[in-house]
């Protein structure tokens, strides 16, 4: 237990002591944001509003990008070896990865939600700490996935440009992002089996406190964050015998 | 009395003498876009508690290879590793693993510490990976012992080459280890920070409770710090003893012929011409041991009046080293891969 602690507070102060990481994380979704709300703000009524949960959970999803970085870095530097030849069971080496990423991760979405209390939508307290649960999820969801393909992966730009293929997709294909009613039927279909959709509605849901309006979306979410803390477990585990 | 010839495959590969480190049989396969490559064949050996064995043998030579297998990072295909009693073959079980590893310390090539955390923070970490308990007190007799308390605050990316690299090497002794692994520890240091880290192994390995120590290198100097050296070519061990054993065996003093690699067999049968047994080799030096003082003198004039260049003297560890290297291949080495295991 105390090497999955150790593990974490590395990644923590790590994070602490490399700032701009946080400026990076934050910049590009608060700018698409913004861009999003001055160009399609008269296409739906409180548009800035409704997008603030896709706006965190693509907070979430940059985050994550620098969780699965870190894993290839550490692997380059040698400090993965370092971890991997110690007594340390598997488990405490992917969780010391994963959780300081969905906290991370989390702790820069809720900007963006406490940011929608400068907006119309206001949300409750509960709300927003509903809201936060969920941006663990899935940062648990999508940091684990990110750390598996981590593990396997070695050069540090292709996983970038693999993770940032597979994100901008499936974050405009979440359900928030186009104004209400302005997408193609098969947008709507993809929506409905987009895991990221499922995080942002059962986000909305959360902020608005009222899980139970989103029962399919809140039990996929809780399904890819499950997908992502088995993933990345197993990823170690087979890996590092 | 002339030291035991050590220089034979089947003596290097079948130590009977039990260690702190043994190896047995032991080899690594790859499969590359060319077909298989074996990058260790059959290797065994043995390093006792206390002792330094230097691996010595050129780039690409299986170093790092036979360090991957014995680090327990890479499994092998064949044989098995016994580390202070824990054995690990083909039915060694996690708990097997885990027992192996508290048991070993791992430097390798470039540091495993991270660069934003302070000295301290890094050894902290590393005492929760091998669960020490109450690791406050380790952690300052670790730095102490090697010199690096008052750094002990600074972030390691702030620290010199040198300095990283003991703070590395706390890292590795900091659960005191049976067995001390190093993968070339002193490549990218320069020459007084790789001195002071030579001085600093010396004085380990002279304490009470020194680990069993196995470093790779290609540098005969630092392998002449070690107590027993193991050459290693083609993932082969082709000769193994301690310095001064390895250099008897070229005699109290030798003549070093210096030729291009095409003149090999012309400058051998030319040493052989002045009444010396010179040594077979591929290589640019032909070496030979020299006789006494009066006939020394005869072939030395010989060799001035014809211009060539050469040396005269006690054999170095180095000499050692090109005789190893550059000695034609034997009919096991020439041959297949898998008929060469032993």
């Amino acid at each position: 237990m105390n090497a999955f602690w150790l593990l974490t507070r590395r990644e923590l102060v790590r994070f602490l002591r490399r700032p701009s990481q946080v400026g990076a994380t934050l910049a590009t979704p608060i700018v698409i944001w913004l861009f999003l709300a001055a160009g399609l703000g008269n296409a739906a009524e409180n548009y800035a509003g409704s997008l603030a949960p896709a706006m965190a959970i693509l907070v979430v999803l940059f985050s994550t990008i620098f969780a699965g970085m870190s894993l290839i870095e550490d692997r380059h530097a040698g400090l993965l070896r370092g971890v991997l030849i110690s007594p340390a069971p598997r488990w405490a080496i992917a969780g010391g990865k994963l959780a300081p990423a969905a906290l991370i991760a989390a702790a820069q979405g809720l900007p963006i939600l406490l940011a929608t209390l400068l907006l119309d939508s206001r949300p409750d307290p509960l709300g927003l700490l509903l809201g936060t649960l969920v941006l663990i999820l899935a940062a648990i969801a999508v940091g684990g996935l990110g750390l598996a393909f981590a593990w396997w992966i070695d050069s540090p730009r292709g996983f970038h440009g693999l993770v940032t293929a597979a994100i901008m997709p499936l974050w405009l294909l979440s359900g928030a992002v186009f104004p209400e009613g302005a997408e193609a039927d098969w947008i709507n279909a993809l929506e409905t089996i987009n895991p990221v959709a499922w995080c942002v509605r059962t986000l909305d849901a959360a902020l608005a406190l009222s899980p139970a309006d989103a029962p399919f979306a809140l039990a996929g979410t809780l399904a890819f964050a499950a997908t992502g803390l088995i993933s990345a477990t197993l990823s170690v585990g087979r890996s590092a015998r | 009395m002339p030291p035991p010839d050590t220089n034979t495959p089947e003596h290097t590969q079948t130590p009977e003498h039990p260690g702190a480190l043994v190896a047995r049989e032991l080899q690594r396969r790859f499969t590359t876009k060319a077909g298989e490559t074996v990058g260790v064949h059959g290797v065994s050996l043995a390093v006792e508690r206390g002792e330094t064995v230097a691996l010595l043998g050129p780039n690409g030579s299986g170093k790092s290879t036979l360090l991957g297998m014995l680090a327990t990072i890479d499994p092998p295909d064949a044989g098995h590793i016994i580390i202070d009693g824990v054995t690990l073959d083909r039915d060694a079980t996690r708990a097997d693993l885990v027992r192996a590893r508290r048991r070993l310390g791992v430097a390798f090539q470039s540091h495993a510490l991270d660069p934003l955390l302070t000295v301290r923070e890094n050894l902290a970490i590393a005492a929760a990976l091998f669960a020490l308990h109450a690791p406050s007190g380790r952690i300052d007799a670790v730095m102490e012992r090697l010199r690096i308390a008052d750094r002990a605050h600074d972030r390691v990316g702030t620290l010199s080459g040198g300095l990283a690299r003991r703070a590395d090497l706390a890292r590795a002794l900091l659960h005191e280890p049976a067995v001390l692994l190093l993968d070339e520890p002193t490549t990218g240091l320069d020459p007084d920070a790789r001195t002071e880290l030579l001085e600093t192994l010396d004085a380990l390995r002279a304490q009470d409770d020194a680990p069993a120590i196995l470093h790779s290198t290609h540098l005969t100097d630092e392998a002449e710090h070690a107590d027993r050296v193991l050459i290693i070519q083609s993932g082969r061990i082709i000769t193994q003893g301690a310095p001064d054993d390895l250099r008897a065996k070229l005699g109290e003093r030798a003549l070093v012929l210096e030729h291009t690699p095409e003149a090999a067999s012309s400058a051998r049968a030319r040493l052989a011409g002045l009444g010396l047994e010179p040594r077979p080799t591929t290589g640019r030096r032909t070496i030979a041991p020299l006789p006494d003082s009066d006939e020394a003198d005869r072939i030395v004039r010989a060799l001035l009046e014809e211009g060539e260049r050469f040396r005269v003297g006690p054999p170095s560890l180095a000499d050692v080293y090109t005789d190893a290297i550059e000695r034609p291949a034997r009919p096991a080495q020439a041959g297949n891969a898998e008929g060469a295991t032993p």
